[in-house]
């Protein structure tokens, strides 16, 4: 039943994919600091009941201030007065585990590098993991890096399954990096 | 040497370093845009403060949360303690997590891994909210 104009953009289907892939929270577009802050509190308040909430948010944090600091599509905000990230970040729920899902244009050079981090990464142990972050800890940032350079590390220490990655070509040199973190409802 | 104070906000911790008692407190989440901008005053206070006093220090870290690149200050800050301690400066730091937080806990552990300095690890109890 259509009254009007047909609507461009099927809100309804849009709804009910939500419903039913659990979607508890998901943004799309340019993400400032400011932002943030209020998608961790939704996420906090959506899972305020459930023990996992710290590093599903720990998580979240992370992607968010990865796509923030360094995805290759960027926006300026005029209220905030700077550039920032442009990426997309999924937090959905499933029977047995949380999946919390970032997407983001990155430079070439920039995804040959993800790659083989992911990769090596889960052919690390958690006990080797641990060791790799606290050796990474104490050397200085690599190049180019805002942060501490740990932050995918800490992905892979606190997901309960290997790093889900992918890379897909862009155009203009560019590729769009996905990533998925599971943390598991009952593993400790 | 004059008190550092900074008021927390929603993604940096409180900040209260005490010169006269030398109890040094951190409280709070700290996930700021910039880690190594915000602890870049606080690495600068505690630096002036090991040069220019003698004072004992007790250094107080509890967080509830904090992000990779506050880890890496972190580490910055115990290093700065762990020189001063080596050359006789008394400090003890005492790290409080919520009791049933245990990857803060685990965080605490690994810092007193990193470093070699009197280190504590505190409990306290979790206030569950409704």
């Amino acid at each position: 039943m259509l009254f009007g104009q047909q609507m461009p953009f099927d809100l309804l289907k849009y709804y009910n994919d939500m419903n039913k892939s659990r979607i508890l929270m998901t943004f799309k577009g340019a993400i400032s600091q400011e932002l943030l802050v209020e998608l961790g509190a939704l996420v906090r308040n959506q899972l305020r009941h459930d023990d996992k909430i710290q590093r599903i948010f720990a998580v979240f944090v992370e992607m968010a201030q990865n796509i923030l600091h360094y995805s290759a599509e960027k926006d300026w905000l005029q209220h905030v007065g700077r550039e920032v990230g442009v990426g997309v970040i999924v937090i959905s729920e499933h029977e047995e585990m949380y999946s919390i899902s970032s997407g983001n244009a990155v430079t070439n050079a920039d995804a040959e590098r993800l790659e083989m981090q992911c990769r090596y990464l889960n052919t690390l142990s958690k006990e080797e993991l641990k060791k790799l972050y606290q050796e990474r800890r104490k050397q200085t940032p690599p190049e180019g890096s805002k942060g501490a350079g740990l932050g995918l590390i800490d992905m892979a220490r606190k997901s309960d399954k290997p790093l889900e990655f992918s890379l897909q070509p862009l155009t203009d040199g560019k590729s769009f990096f996905t990533l998925n973190v599971s943390i598991c409802k009952t593993v400790k | 040497m004059t008190n550092l104070t900074i008021a927390a906000t929603k993604t940096t911790p409180s900040i209260n370093f005490d010169a006269q008692t030398g109890v040094l407190n951190i409280t709070g989440e700290s996930y700021p845009d910039s880690a190594l901008q915000f602890y870049q005053q606080v690495l600068d206070w505690l630096n002036q403060y090991l040069s220019e006093s003698a004072q004992p220090i007790v250094m107080n870290f509890k967080f509830s949360y904090f992000n990779t690149s506050t880890s890496k200050c972190i580490l910055d800050m115990l290093s700065l303690l762990e020189s001063a301690h080596a050359k006789g400066r008394k400090v003890d730091v005492m790290w409080h997590y919520r009791e049933d937080d245990e990857d803060m806990l685990e965080s605490g552990e690994e810092f007193a891994q990193d470093i070699n300095l009197p280190f504590s690890l505190v409990a306290y109890p979790s206030q569950k909210t409704a």
